[in-house]
Order: structure tokens, then sequence, then C-alpha cells
């Protein structure tokens, strides 16, 4: 799953470095750029995230995220 | 109370004097005694309305609090699996959402009827042609604490913070007096903190704290209230005037606003810092934003955060948007979906945050021209790269930069247009007579002398405004406070007590002038 969740991220956030593991933290990711990821893992992935889940834990890295998903599949 | 008052500084001194002889821990006492006094001096009414505002959302805080406390108990005592434990947590959520529905319900109700009350109440004339003698209890900054109360309920429903067990600190976020008049719109889970363990008062805090207030009262007293006499002189009747005329008005107007609105934040920030409670800040030296969105991301920043966190996040990730957004995604692709995803929440956030300044045609206005820039030119950003590289503009070259930031000035300038002059015809009379004549020589005779201020009032204004961009610049640049507090005594308590005789000299005072009303106390 995770070679997956990363293959998608990079493919459509090209200039992001996701090795990184405070994403959200270190202010890598902003607010329009957590909204786009949302749209495209919810529409790739057929899931829906409550908002609660938006949460910078559940962003930070690519394990992380791939971690959400496998909860929400 | 106004901040700017004898009383307040009496006030003030006796809320340092009792918080620096209560120990840390027992503060926020002292803090919500002063704060409840603070409030009553506005009217005892108002202070009811607010208690029972609070207990209103300590009550439904603490009931869906309850509920998740039985969800957490319950995974406890089953060990549930992780796709159990969801479905039991929907099952508890739907419990808690009829609560923070119904709690969001009264908050916004009550601010909704405060704002638009006197507009029912002339619709009701219009139609019946009754008088209706009705007036309602407008509590002090509801606009404020309905905000951070509303996010608060929202924290606690999305499980983000738990609910506050004492009331008296709850009452304390919403009616802390430094935040009460114009904000910030403070996020409880970072104030409570501060309250239940506030910084150690410092003769180094004393200092910083009293820097900010001089400095916020030079920008209110000595800038702000200067530079709203001409603003109020010619916006305020556009049609008597024309051409640069106008022109200088729109300048000074939005000086005057940011003036007025980061004066009052640097005093109430520099008064909670003296006392150990760092407020969130609400200006990053707007002037220097290279875009409109920029901007908006240094001005009032807690109240765009509250929108991002509040209202832009969850519409954009919410099931629905993400239902059509898969249907435009098989339509019209990815693009289009995600374009979507950006363009329907970003058009709520400008709209409310129109209609919160005021429930008028003007705000409205005002939201809907943000709201379009915003989304126009996230939209065109391709365009926008097409369209430099085929002219060749170095978009990092310093004189790029420079245009961008008058090209964001100029944007402010024109929605300050919008919502000053108080009606729409207003607007348009303005915007009809900026473009009426080239009048160039109001620059060399003595027209902006008879703008309410006379020639040297009007330089101090000017001088005012100009000192106000250089102290941003330096700040934008480098840290202007450490270094002025790094130099040696003797410079550093000269330039205080400048500053500090700046204000008392060239302030305005006396009945003919708005000092103590705050533009964004009105909100």
């Amino acid at each position: 799953m995770k070679e997956k969740v990363l293959a998608l991220l990079e493919e459509e956030f090209a200039d992001i470095d996701f090795s990184q593991d405070a994403l959200v933290d270190d202010g890598i990711l902003d607010s329009l750029t957590i909204v786009s990821m949302i749209t495209t893992l919810s529409l790739e992935f057929g899931i829906t995230i409550p908002y609660d889940e938006v949460i910078p834990e559940n962003f930070n890295s690519v394990d992380a995220i791939t971690e959400l998903v496998e909860k929400l599949s | 109370m106004s901040y700017i008052s004898f009383g307040f500084y009496v006030f003030f001194l006796f809320f340092v004097l009792y918080s620096l002889l209560v120990p840390a821990r027992h503060r926020w006492k002292v803090f919500l005694t002063f704060s409840i006094v603070f409030y009553a001096y506005a009217g005892i009414g108002k202070l009811l309305m607010v208690i029972l505002s609070s207990l209103f959302v300590y009550l439904f805080a603490r009931l869906m609090g309850r509920q998740y406390e039985k969800y957490e108990q319950e995974i406890r005592e089953k060990e549930l699996p992780s796709r159990e434990r969801m479905a039991l947590l929907s099952e508890y959520k739907k419990k808690t959402k009829r609560l923070v529905v119904i709690a969001l319900a009264g908050m916004i109700g009550v601010l909704v009827l405060c704002k638009t009350y006197s507009k029912i109440l002339g619709l009701w004339e219009a139609v019946t042609g009754d008088e209706l003698l009705l007036t309602i209890i407008v509590p002090l900054g509801i606009s404020y604490y309905t905000f951070s109360s509303v996010g608060y309920l929202l924290d606690v429903y999305w499980r983000k913070t738990k609910p506050e067990k004492n009331y008296g600190k709850l009452l304390l976020c919403m009616i802390y007096f430094p935040q009460i008049v114009e904000g910030p719109i403070s996020r409880y889970d970072k104030l409570l903190p501060q309250f239940e363990n506030p910084k150690k008062i410092s003769w180094q805090r004393l200092c910083n704290g009293l820097q900010f207030m001089i400095w916020g009262y030079f920008k209110k007293m000595v800038i702000a209230d200067r530079l709203s006499v001409v603003v109020t002189t010619v916006l305020g009747d556009p049609g008597s005037y024309e051409g640069f005329v106008i022109l200088i008005a729109m300048i000074f107007s939005a000086f005057h606003i940011y003036a007025d609105f980061s004066g009052c934040m640097d005093i109430v920030t520099g008064a909670s810092y003296i006392v150990g409670v760092d407020l969130d800040p609400n200006f990053n030296h707007p002037f220097f934003s290279r875009s409109v969105a920029e901007f908006w991301r240094r001005w009032h920043i807690t109240l765009g955060t509250w929108f991002k966190d509040y209202v832009y996040m969850p519409i954009a990730t919410s099931p629905t948007m993400m239902k059509i957004s898969k249907k435009l995604k098989k339509g019209f692709g990815i693009k289009a979906a995600k374009n979507f995803s950006f363009v329907i929440p970003t058009a709520v956030v400008w709209l409310l945050t129109g209609l919160w300044h005021n429930a008028s045609f003007n705000y409205l206005l005002w939201g809907i021209y943000y709201g379009t820039l915003i989304t126009g030119s996230q939209l065109l950003t391709p365009w926008f790269a097409k369209m430099a590289k085929l002219f060749h503009i170095k978009t990092e070259g310093a004189s790029w930069h420079v245009f961008q930031m008058v090209r964001t000035f100029c944007v402010f300038m024109v929605g300050r247009l919008i919502t000053v002059p108080g009606t729409l015809q207003g607007t348009w009379i303005a915007i009809r007579q900026l473009f009426s004549a080239c009048n160039v020589w109001v620059f060399f005779d003595e027209t902006f002398y008879s703008l309410g201020l006379g020639r040297t009032e009007f330089h101090i204004a000017l001088a005012g405004a100009l000192l106000l961009l250089l102290v941003d610049a330096l700040q934008e640049k480098c840290c202007l406070r450490e270094k002025i507090a790094d130099r040696n005594i003797v410079l550093r308590w000269t330039i205080y007590f400048a500053a500090f005789f700046l204000v008392l000299i060239l302030g305005m005072y006396g009945s003919e002038y708005s000092t103590g009303s705050f533009i964004y106390a009105g909100f």
C-alpha cells in the first residue's frame, strides 16, 4: 500500500519531498495542498476522510498517510 | 472602558500589581476578576448575556465530552479492532452531532440577531409603517467570543481538544479583557495552558510589553486618529471631492485602518505579555505582501486561521464535496475536481468574511471582490506563469517584487473604497469622482490642508504613515525590537521616552476626535 500511496503522491505533487517526516509541522504542506491531497486520496482509494482525522499527525509522513488510508479503506 | 482612557490606565496598573502579588498558578483568578470588572463596566446586562452564553458553551462541550468518554470506556472494555472502533465512533458521533448543531445554532443565532436586528426593525417599519420600540443588548465583543467559542465547540466535537472542566477558566477564555474588544480570536486550547501556567512576570517582559503598548498607542493616537479626519471628510462626502484628493483619501484610508487595528493589537498584546500570557499575532507586515492571498495571511491572521480551520477545510474535505469532485473527475478530469474543491469553500469563506464584518451590501460586495480575486488568481496561476515567460519578466527580481507589493496595496485600497463610504451609492460616487479630474495642482496648493487637518497636522499624519511603513520595512528585514533591546541603556531608554512623549505631545485628544473607538470594535 505504501508504494501505491507514495507513487500517487509523487505523481500529483512532484515538487514535494516525501522523504520528510514532519511535512505539516515543518510547513511543507499548506492547507491548500492538504485539501488537494485529501481530494486525490479520496478519489483514488474511494475513501471518505472525516475532518476529525485531518490532523498534522496523519499527514506528517507517507507512513502516516498510508496508515490513514488503510484505516479508512 | 476604552483602552485609551485614564480609567483603563489605572485599571491596568492594578491588574499588573495584583498579577505580581498572586502566585502563577492562581493568577488566572486575577485575570478573571479583572475581566469581569472590565466587562461589567460595559454594562451589567451585557455581562449577564455573556455569562449565559458561556454557561451554554460549557454545558454543551461537557455533554459532548461525556459521549466521547463513554466511547473511550467502551473500546477499552471491549478491546475492539480498528474497523469496529471506527463504526462505534460514528455511532457516538451521531449523538454528539445533535449536540454540536444545537450549540452552534444557539451561538451563531444570537450573533446573527445582534448583527441584523436594526435592519430587521427597519424592514418591519418599512413594511408595516409601525415603529417597534424594541432594543436588544449587544454583548461586548460578541463577534470575537462567538467565533472563538464556536471553534472550541467544533474542536470538542472533532475530538481535537478535551472540554474544559473548570467553568471559570472557560469564562475567562471568552472574556479575557485584552482580547474582548477587537480580538485576536484565540483558540482556547492555546489560551488555557497559559492561564493555568502563565510565564513569570519579569523586568524584561515588562519592558517589552510596554514597548508594544507605546508603539500601539503611537499608531492609534498619533497616526490613525489623524488619518481618520481626512478619510471621514473626503470619503464621507465623496461627491464634493475629485481626482487626486479621492486618491489620497484612499491611501490614507488603507494606512488608517492598519494603524488603528494593528495599534490596538500592539496595545493588548503588550498588556497581556506583561502578565505572562502571549496572545496570537494578528499582523505580519501586510503591506509587504506580493499577492492578495498572501495579504490575507498577514492581515487579521486569527480571523483567517479561524475561517481556514472551521469553514474552508471542513467544507473542502466534506463527503458532499468529495462526491461532486468524483463526478467532476469522471467528466472533466482531476484538475477540474481539484479546482472545484478549492473554489467553492473559498467563495463561502469570503462571503462569510464579508458578512462577519457587517451584514450590509457593501460588505457582501467586498467579500465577492476578494473571493473572486483570490480564486481567480489561483486558477490563473499557470496562465500567469506562461505570460511571465512570454514577456521575459524576471519574477524573482526586486523590481517585480516591488510592483507586486504596490499592486496588492492598490487592490486593498479599492477594497477600502467598497466599504468606507458606507453605501453602494457612496462607493459608486467615490469611483466616479476619482476618475472625474486630473487635478495634479492639489499637490502644490493648499487643498490638502482644508480636509479637516491644518498644514502641520496633515504633515504629522503623512510622516506618521511613512514612519509606520519604515518600521514595518525594518521589521520585515530583521528584528527591530530586539535590535533596540541590544543597545546600551542610555540610547534604549532615550528611544522609549521619546516614543512615550511623542504620544503625549502628538496624540489626538479631546471630544472632537474619535479617540477611544477602534474600527474593528464595531464589527
